[in-house]
């Protein structure tokens, strides 16, 4: 499930950009996060964001096809970073590296 | 991207089930044809296609479901006649075997037989009328005459049905006459039905052959 979930975060967060295509997307994410995503995971990933009304997909442009965010898709991005932030935070306090320690 | 390229990602491509490769096909490939397809690449699309058959999105199980009837008729031209056929052979020696002689089946059980004829050649009826519907009502004039022939096909079946049964309630000596008219109907009847169901499918199978290439 996390794999799953780390994945939509990261397409969403690239959609949250702008429009984009597969291989976009995929370039995207490798060069802000370092995560290669594969071709599979990205379809996979794309098929149940469009299910779920979270992105869209617009008229090909040629073979590509771009995909963009929909209102819904931010605000269920927004709720999963805010969590995300809260899990982050408290592993760091926990851990006693809160504040900016190394 | 060379030709090895492309055929590997076509191969890939044939991996993942129909529906899904109706809807996502051509930019996945486009996809692949950037990313390459070296083995990473490979191995996580295999993955993604075990789980496109086993777990697929929404959509693509809607547009998977739709896929199902035509698979179920098929085989129903195939398997339907043949157990039909099976059933009155076993039914027929069972009344001949029954006591008294010649009594023929019971009502309820001849019920039940013409009931499945019928449902049969409709079955296989619906093979063309399938074909018809995905081709609009201008379809081909090949098309419309299996789509007749079965609709007859399945008339008679009926006929076949109400005329012996009202045979066997009229002369009781007469049962195995009756059953025998049944069975005959019924094997000329299926055997139409089965003809111009499978060249109604074989028909819906090259329109959808057609409109995925288009």
């Amino acid at each position: 499930v996390a794999a799953d979930t780390d994945s939509a975060v990261l397409v969403l967060a690239s959609l949250a950009e702008g429009t984009k295509h597969g291989y976009a997307i995929v370039q995207d994410i490798a060069e802000q996060v370092g995560v290669r995503l594969g071709p599979g995971t990205l379809y996979g990933v794309l098929a149940r964001l469009e299910d779920d009304g979270l992105i869209e997909a617009l008229p090909a442009e040629g073979r590509r096809r771009p995909y963009r965010i929909t209102a819904a898709g931010q605000q269920a991005l927004t709720r999963q970073l805010h969590q995300m932030r809260r899990v982050a935070d408290l592993g760091l306090r926990r851990l006693g590296l809160a504040g900016g320690q190394a | 991207v060379n030709g090895g390229d492309g055929r590997q990602v076509r191969m890939l491509v044939a991996l993942f089930p129909p529906a899904w490769r109706v809807r996502y096909a051509d930019e996945f490939a486009a996809l692949m044809a950037e990313i390459g397809t070296g083995a990473w690449a490979t191995l996580d699309v295999l993955a993604a296609a075990q789980g496109g058959w086993l777990r697929p999105p929404a959509p693509i199980a809607r547009r998977a479901r739709r896929h199902v009837p035509v698979v179920a008729l098929l085989a129903a031209p195939v398997v339907l006649p043949l157990a039909s056929l099976v059933v009155a052979a076993a039914s027929t020696v069972w009344a001949r075997s029954s006591a008294p002689p010649g009594a023929g089946v019971a009502a309820p059980v001849f019920v039940l037989l013409a009931a499945f004829g019928v449902a049969t050649a409709a079955g296989c009826g619906a093979g063309p009328a399938l074909a018809l519907a995905q081709s609009g009502p201008n379809g081909p004039v090949r098309l419309t005459v299996a789509l007749a022939a079965s609709a007859c096909a399945t008339a008679a079946m009926a006929v076949a049905s109400i005329v012996s049964g009202a045979y066997q309630v009229a002369r009781a000596d007469a049962a195995s006459a009756g059953l025998a008219v049944y069975a005959l109907g019924m094997a000329t009847a299926l055997a139409v039905a089965a003809v111009s169901g499978v060249r109604g499918l074989r028909a819906a199978h090259l329109n959808r052959r057609s409109a995925c290439a288009g």
